[in-house]
């Protein structure tokens, strides 16, 4: 008899988590508003105009403190002090393939909202509204705000939290690899 | 309750019919344990027999569970979490000497299908018990015939789909079992997987082995393993002989049975060399082959290690192996591999040997977690087209990966055939 109930209310019980809340893990913006981000003043699209040409990049971004190329690598990184941008320079077109903002020196401005390494979740809110979601990493101690457009695997940006401080320790763009 | 960023993102399938036939398979409960079923029970937080025993004893008991059941409603990601006390045999208590731990146990199946989420670093999970236990090996034993309970019916109905159409040969891993170890106080604690082990097995091949006799499936035909027995279960076939230890992947293969991973929107297209990203900026470098966190990546090719770095805002850690194939030069890179465990700059290394494990690496951890993607190596390949040796000017642009593994894939990313093993 017990068995029975096991297996009879087994599927009750699923029934009940469908009915629950689906996980969202995206802040969806439309196409248009994604690449209307920026990054220290500029888009995207600027940084992908210079075509991963230095100077063209620090014309764009000022001084550039080092450049590191991984080994073996056809990619460049483009050290502005703590923050970087690198440049894939293996496919038919070079194009930017992240932006790592570490300080509060370059903000980033998604929707007319100005956000910087240092801002808290409170203020995260404040700006962006309450129904913005937040992602606790399955795999690391870490917490994220993510930003695409629908219908895109590929282009994102990523506002890392620190759960103990609740504070953004990182904002990044980068390419689904 | 540890730990507290679990996040389910994805679920399994539910497939009514699936459960009714489940009703006549292999379930026939049975004691797990020396131990009287009756004396460990799960006691649904809040519930009116929880405020009864309060009401009695005036507390709680100190052991609790979150149990966290993935589902899929064909539609999107569903997840639910029930918190229960739990009631443990005297004996339990007593092998604890009174000493509480934090254990999360989780179970999965390579077989738990697409949609089957990430968990603490392991793939596939579709249940999860994050508890307040005695410090003692029966309490796991005790938890976990209790989430293989929980199991029943969803991802299962999976996996005997895929059995109708078996498209590799071999054993495999077909449920299992995560171990979750934490330290410290409800507040301030670390995790780690401490165990994760196969709990049974499954033989896919034409003619079923193992002896026995059967389908394949357990506990159908009498003297079939019993699911709820101490002892694992090995499908395909019936009996409880161990099976072979799986074999590593073909020769010309980086893991065994390889799919190609798909990306939520564009899906297995858009795991595969030279689909079209951002708006046309960007082509796939490189083949996206799904591959759980922690699992073995083998040299498809015998050859030389020429590179080995780290690509913080792409593929992460990464190997590059330098082999002779048809004749030509070839460099083959991995990438999203963990940090250790490469080999050095300069070995060599032979077909089949293992360069690394699975990691999230690069960019990789952000969009797993964003749901865009599942963890995969991430394989370049390029031919030697220059005189010299130098990786970035006597080398090719990347060309199609699926060129020179052995494995064709289907439309659908999955093996067309794995052959040569």
């Amino acid at each position: 008899m017990k068995k029975q109930f096991l297996f009879l209310v087994f599927p009750l019980l699923l029934i009940n988590a469908n009915v629950l809340i689906a996980q969202q893990t995206t802040n969806w913006l439309t196409e248009s508003e994604f690449k209307a981000i920026s990054f220290n003043g500029r888009t995207v699209a600027q940084l992908n105009a210079t075509n991963g040409h230095s100077e063209s990049l620090i014309q764009l971004m000022g001084t550039c403190t080092s450049v590191e190329v991984p080994n073996g690598m056809r990619k460049s990184y483009y050290h502005f002090g703590a923050n970087h941008i690198s440049y894939d320079y293996d496919t038919p077109a070079n194009h930017l393939t992240s932006i790592t903002i570490t300080n509060n020196q370059w903000p980033v401005v998604i929707k007319g909202n100005t956000i910087r390494v240092g801002d808290t979740e409170t203020q995260l809110r404040q700006v962006f509204g309450t129904s913005l979601i937040f992602v606790n990493s399955q795999h690391s101690n870490t917490r994220y705000v993510f930003f695409s457009y629908l219908n895109n695997d590929w282009d994102s940006v990523a506002i890392v939290v620190n759960p103990g401080t609740q504070k953004v320790v990182e904002i990044e763009y980068y390419i689904n690899p | 309750m540890p730990p507290p960023n679990h996040t389910p993102s994805v679920g399994a399938p539910f497939i009514a019919i699936a459960l009714i036939a489940l009703l006549v398979s292999c379930q026939s409960p049975s004691k797990p344990l020396e131990l009287e079923e009756t004396q460990f029970s799960l006691i649904p937080k809040g519930s009116e027999q929880a405020r009864a025993k309060e009401a009695k004893n005036g507390r709680q008991s100190p052991y609790s569970c979150l149990i966290s059941t993935l589902a899929d409603d064909e539609a999107d990601y569903n997840y639910w979490n029930r918190a229960f006390w739990l009631e443990f045999p005297e004996k339990v208590i007593k092998e604890a000497k009174g000493k509480v731990v934090m254990r999360a146990i989780a179970l999965g199946s390579e077989h738990a299908g697409s949609k089957a989420g990430s968990w603490q670093g392991v793939d596939n999970v579709v249940r999860v018990a994050q508890c307040l236990i005695p410090d003692s090996p029966l309490a796991v034993e005790l938890l976990e015939s209790e989430l293989r309970k929980f199991s029943e019916g969803t991802w299962i109905s999976n996996r005997r789909g895929r059995l109708a159409s078996p498209s590799t040969s071999g054993w495999e891993c077909s449920e299992f079992f995560v171990v979750v170890s934490c330290w410290g106080t409800p507040t301030s604690y670390h995790c780690e997987v401490t165990d994760v082990r196969c709990v049974s097995y499954i033989y896919i091949e034409e003619e079923p082995i193992g002896g026995g006799g059967g389908d394949g499936f357990p506990g159908e035909d009498p003297g079939e393993c019993d699911p709820y027995g101490a002892e694992p279960c090995y499908l395909g076939g019936g009996g409880s002989q161990p099976p072979p230890e799986p074999p590593n992947p073909c020769a010309g293969n980086p893991i065994k049975n390889p799919r190609i991973a798909a990306q939520k929107n564009s899906g297995v297209n858009g795991g595969r060399f030279g689909y079209t990203r951002s708006g046309g900026n960007q082509h796939h470098s490189g083949l996206d082959i799904a591959n759980p966190v922690e699992s073995p990546i083998y040299s498809t090719h015998g050859g030389q290690i020429v590179a080995s770095g780290y690509d913080r805002g792409g593929i992460g850690y990464y190997v590059t192996v330098q082999s002779l194939i048809n004749g030509v030069y070839h460099t083959i890179q991995y990438g999203h591999l963990q940090n250790s465990g490469r080999p050095a700059n300069g070995s060599s290394v032979n077909t089949g040997e293992q360069i690394g494990r699975q990691g999230l690496s690069g960019n990789l951890e952000r969009a797993v977690n964003q749901g865009l993607t599942v963890p995969h190596v991430h394989i370049i390949v390029r031919q030697r087209t220059g005189t010299g040796w130098n990786l970035t000017n006597d080398y090719s642009s990347p060309i199609d990966p699926e060129t020179v593994i052995t494995t064709k894939f289907d439309a659908q990313g999955n093996p067309v055939a794995e052959t040569d093993c």
